[in-house]
């Protein structure tokens, strides 16, 4: 039987698509108020570039961590009797149950959070730089 | 927990009788820091501020059982509607889940001993007090709070309201969520830290990730409400800028506040009641929950996506159709988690050998209504649908249906599904129905012809009608119901009180329930458990091997910790055993705290500043004596 | 329950802190062997959660109203000078060490060390509101917060954070004077690591509010 997967990986796996989202939203945040902020508006940014860049950036980790989770939940499924554990609705002895649990959240966040993330790098390109809205 | 105890074991249990003794009395409930005494005093005080909230709408609803009623006037209309909106959400709802039914029952359900800061648990209960009582001297004195519960500005601004009534809701709902924050923090590290040995993350009864997921949004959505209050105080008391537009003010600002924090807020209303549910549905149905972890996922997801939704209550302010578009698409979406919980709750009942006692009906109950809550919800996240039936009594049904009939029928429910363990006597099974029914059918009287009304044109918050709209018999027959409620209810009450009294004994687990506080005797001893329970999954009471161990390691003296007030802390994702902690036996801090706290908010209200201030010191200084010796006084 | 040696020993040597000097040793016995982190260590790191919040509602409120605005700061209003508070903001940043040296030193059971490096630090933080209470009061003679939003944004969130500092101060304070009279005892060993905590947020919160202060001349 492999080792179990290690801590970080698995606050990776859970975590890493949710923080790149968080990156993501805050720099873009910030870029877009430099850019159109009527008072602020000295730094000529190119805020189209900057958005579709970090959207990549952190729907590729997003990805990565999806994939992560996706690998921690299959191989502590398959190993001995979690599956038939996790199915009868009793839990799982930790770190293996917990570890599988996780991965099942970290599955679900990951998804969602990439769906956040490809949405609002189609939608920025779409629209004029500083429309109001 | 012992089930079965030996001679050896007795004598383990009675020195944990003697360390554990309750003090006697008022002075053993004003100190108490025992989280049971404290979720009970959370249930009567809500239950009280329920009956002053049900008051406020039984008047309500006489009020508009006609038109061009003559019970209130205009200005009294204005005070009672927003006190009955604010004492609901802030002095009912939240207080009767979070400080009753989750002071009570989180360390039970984890196979602790006590919360992780028994001495702030108490604090939270008195500073609540205050803050219930603060906001009811406002309405003593006829200078209530009578703007609206979400109080916008400019109409609650000095220029429109110049009395102090939206002093007493600013400062008063500061001060009320300072009790809501400790009681969360206090729940977050219980949760965390304070589980049995053996209960990691995915062993965790699915209440405890309701709760977990309630305390973290309110955590973070509580800083905006405070803000905005604070903001609002600042212009009104100071003549700050942040709200009128002359000065660079913005009044949007106050509402993108207020619903940052009041959006979160309905989906911390509600998360509470879907973890009642989640307690009931399994051990009605005897059969664990189906899709366990989606369940929990769910729950978190809920609090998390309800940050991202707030717009849809301003739809109709004038921002951008691409803004609109986000927030209805996101607020369409929240329905997925929810929808996760409702197919995982129905699938269960199918699926299992359901039994249709009374807090069963209650869930049925709150189910049907969550649906229908939950369609009229997905209806109003259509914008232009929105736009029309924005301010009118549709969306006052929407929400009735959910925070009434999805909120509030899991806490009733609840309240008669933990009768037994609270007070070791059973309700009356057959009153019990009775009630259910009542309820029922009240509530569907009262609130659901308010939708129709609502697209008939009757907007909210008017104190009045004309006649020849079409509004004057559905309402006649709102008010009508609203009586019916009102008699289910107190029948409810009325059940609980006499069989607390004349009820037949209850054993340990009349319900038989799946989590580990059914495992007690009925009422708790003051310890809980005698032995540290053994846990090996998220049903502990339908794992017959852990109860046995639980005997033998009783029987051994393993796990008892009858050194003081003692209570295990374990890792918070494996709940591996970290060290053994000593909890406070009780104290008089925390009310002389509240009182000093109260002291401040009071000062404030009435432009006492320095005063004010001075309280505050005395606060601190309560403080420092109060951490002085530690975890001993 | 597993059982193991561990429990037994944990159990055996965790009686409630006697006050005397063998509660020092006891208490920093445990801080060694205690695998996460302690109850009052989370109690403050929620509580500072909710106050990282309430410095982001603040600050998004500062940016909202100046995305609003035509000109901001407001005509008649000028912008805030930018050395003395950059100044300020990194002496605050550096007493960071110091606590994270106490808090280390706290687990370890060195009393004095930790009187030192609390001292220490309150020093030089009660010397950095000393000067931005100056520059507070300095500001309020040039604009008031009852003339323009700005103003009240901009001195709100001067104020929010002063009053942070003050409390890490008296945080401090109590700290030292529990830790001089009555010793370290595990309940205050965990105190000190708490107020470490609470000063490495506020130290960080300072800067992302001296930035928004700023932000008109960047």
């Amino acid at each position: 039987m492999s080792p179990p997967p290690s801590d970080r990986m698995v606050w990776f796996a859970v975590l890493g698509g949710a923080v790149a989202w968080t990156i993501q939203f805050v720099i873009n945040l910030g870029f877009t108020f430099a850019q159109c902020d009527q008072p602020i508006q000295r730094w000529a940014l190119p805020v189209h570039g900057w958005e579709i860049g970090l959207s990549v950036v952190a729907a590729a980790v997003t990805v990565a961590a999806a994939a992560a989770s996706l690998r921690i939940f299959l191989r502590t499924y398959r190993l001995d009797h979690v599956a038939e554990v996790e199915r009868e609705g009793r839990g799982e002895a930790p770190p293996l149950g917990r570890i599988n649990f996780l991965a099942m959240i970290g599955l679900t966040v990951n998804f969602l959070t990439l769906m956040i993330v490809v949405l609002t790098a189609i939608g920025a390109p779409l629209l004029p730089v500083c429309q109001q809205a | 927990m012992a089930i079965n105890v030996t001679p050896q074991g007795q004598q383990h249990v009675e020195r944990l009788e003697r360390v554990w003794t309750e003090r006697p009395g008022l002075v053993g409930w004003l100190t108490t820091t025992n989280h049971k005494r404290i979720g009970i005093l959370y249930f009567f005080a809500s239950l009280a501020f329920f009956g002053a909230g049900g008051v406020e709408a039984l008047l309500i609803r006489t009020q508009l059982i006609g038109p061009n009623g003559h019970v209130l006037s205009p200005a009294a209309y204005d005070e009672v509607f927003t006190m009955h909106g604010i004492t609901m959400i802030f002095l009912f709802v939240i207080p009767m889940t979070t400080g009753a039914f989750g002071n009570y029952l989180l360390p039970l359900m984890i196979g602790a001993r006590d919360m992780a800061f028994p001495r702030l648990n108490a604090l939270s209960f008195w500073v609540f007090l205050g803050s219930g009582l603060f906001l009811y001297v406002a309405l003593l004195q006829g200078h209530a709070p009578n703007s609206g519960w979400f109080d916008y500005v400019p109409l609650a601004s000095k220029e429109f309201d110049p009395g102090n009534n939206i002093d007493f809701y600013g400062y008063g709902l500061i001060f009320n969520g300072i009790a809501s924050t400790m009681t969360v923090i206090n729940f977050i590290v219980t949760i965390f830290k304070l589980r049995a040995p053996g209960m990691s993350l995915n062993r965790m009864p699915l209440f405890c990730f309701a709760f977990l997921a309630v305390a973290f949004a309110l955590l973070f959505a509580l800083p905006s409400l405070s803000i905005a209050c604070l903001f609002l105080e600042l212009d009104r008391q100071l003549g700050f800028h942040f709200y009128d537009v002359a000065q660079g003010g913005d009044p949007l600002l106050w509402q993108n506040l207020f619903w940052i924090f009041g959006h979160p807020e309905v989906y911390i209303i509600i998360l509470p009641a879907f973890g009642i549910a989640t307690s009931i549905i399994p051990a009605f149905s005897h059969r664990r929950m189906v899709f366990f972890p989606l369940v929990a996922l769910a729950e978190i997801l809920v609090a998390f996506l309800g940050f991202g939704v707030w717009v849809h209550h301003m739809f109709t302010v004038g921002f951008s159709s691409l803004t609109y578009v986000y927030f209805a698409a996101a607020s369409l979406i929240i329905t997925i988690p929810s929808a996760i919980q409702i197919f995982a709750w129905i699938a269960t009942i199918l699926t299992g050998t359901p039994v249709f006692r009374t807090p069963m009906l209650f869930i049925v109950g709150f189910i049907v209504y969550f649906i229908i809550g939950g369609l009229s919800g997905i209806t109003v996240a259509a914008i232009p649908f929105d736009q029309q039936v924005h301010d009118s009594y549709y969306i006052v049904a929407h929400f009735h249906f959910v925070i009434f009939g999805a909120a509030v029928f899991p806490i009733l429910g609840g309240m008669y599904f933990w009768f037994p363990k609270v007070t070791g006597r059973m309700y009356d099974e057959r009153v019990g129905k009775i009630s259910f029914w009542l309820t029922f059918i009240g509530t569907f009287v009262t609130f659901f012809p308010m939708h129709i009304v609502g697209i008939l044109g009757m907007p909210r918050r008017n104190y009045t009608y004309p006649p020849g709209l079409g509004w004057s018999l559905l309402n006649f027959i709102e008010s009508i119901g609203a009586y019916l409620l009102a008699v289910g209810l107190v029948l409810i009450v009325a059940n609980l009180v006499v069989s607390r009294f004349r009820g037949a004994p209850a054993g340990r687990n009349p319900m038989e329930g799946d989590t580990l506080e059914w495992s007690t005797t009925s009422p708790p001893p003051p310890y809980n458990y005698a032995v540290i329970p053994t846990v090996t999954s998220p049903y502990p009471m339908w794992e017959p091997q852990d109860r046995e161990a639980d005997d033998a390691r009783l029987d051994r003296g393993e796990g008892v910790l009858p050194e003081g007030h003692q209570t295990p802390a374990t890792t918070v994702q494996d709940a591996q055993l970290d060290e053994i902690l000593a909890m406070p036996p009780h104290s008089a801090w925390p009310p002389l705290l509240a009182l000093m706290i109260t002291g401040v908010f009071a000062m404030l209200l009435m432009h006492h500043y320095w005063i004010a201030v001075g309280f505050g010191a005395v606060c601190g200084m309560t403080l420092l004596a109060w951490h002085r010796h530690g975890v001993e006084a | 329950m597993t059982g193991s040696g561990a429990s037994e020993r944990v159990h055996g040597s965790d009686a409630p802190a006697p006050r005397s000097a063998a509660a020092q040793v006891a208490a920093a016995s445990v801080a060694a062997r205690r695998r996460s982190q302690p109850n009052g260590w989370w109690g403050m790191a929620l509580f500072l959660c909710s106050e990282v919040t309430l410095f982001g509602t603040l600050i998004g409120t500062y940016f909202y109203l100046d995305f609003d605005a035509h000109a901001w700061p407001p005509a008649g209003v000028k912008a805030p000078s930018v050395v003395l508070p950059l100044v300020g903001t990194a002496c605050l940043l550096t007493t960071s060490l110091p606590m994270a040296l106490a808090a280390r030193a706290a687990r370890h059971g060195r009393r004095a060390n930790v009187i030192a490096l609390v001292s220490g630090a309150m020093i030089v933080q009660g010397l950095y509101l000393a000067l931005q209470i100056l520059l507070f009061r300095h500001d309020l003679r040039d604009f008031r917060p009852q003339a323009t939003a700005y103003g009240s944004i901009y001195f709100t969130l001067l104020a929010a954070h002063h009053a942070h500092v003050l409390l890490g101060i008296l945080l401090e304070l109590a700290v030292l004077w529990q830790v001089a009279t009555k010793g370290l005892t595990n309940y205050w060993l965990i105190g000190v690591r708490a107020t470490a905590l609470y000063w490495h947020v506020v130290n960080v919160l300072a800067v992302f509010v001296v930035l928004t202060q700023l932000s008109p001349t960047l």
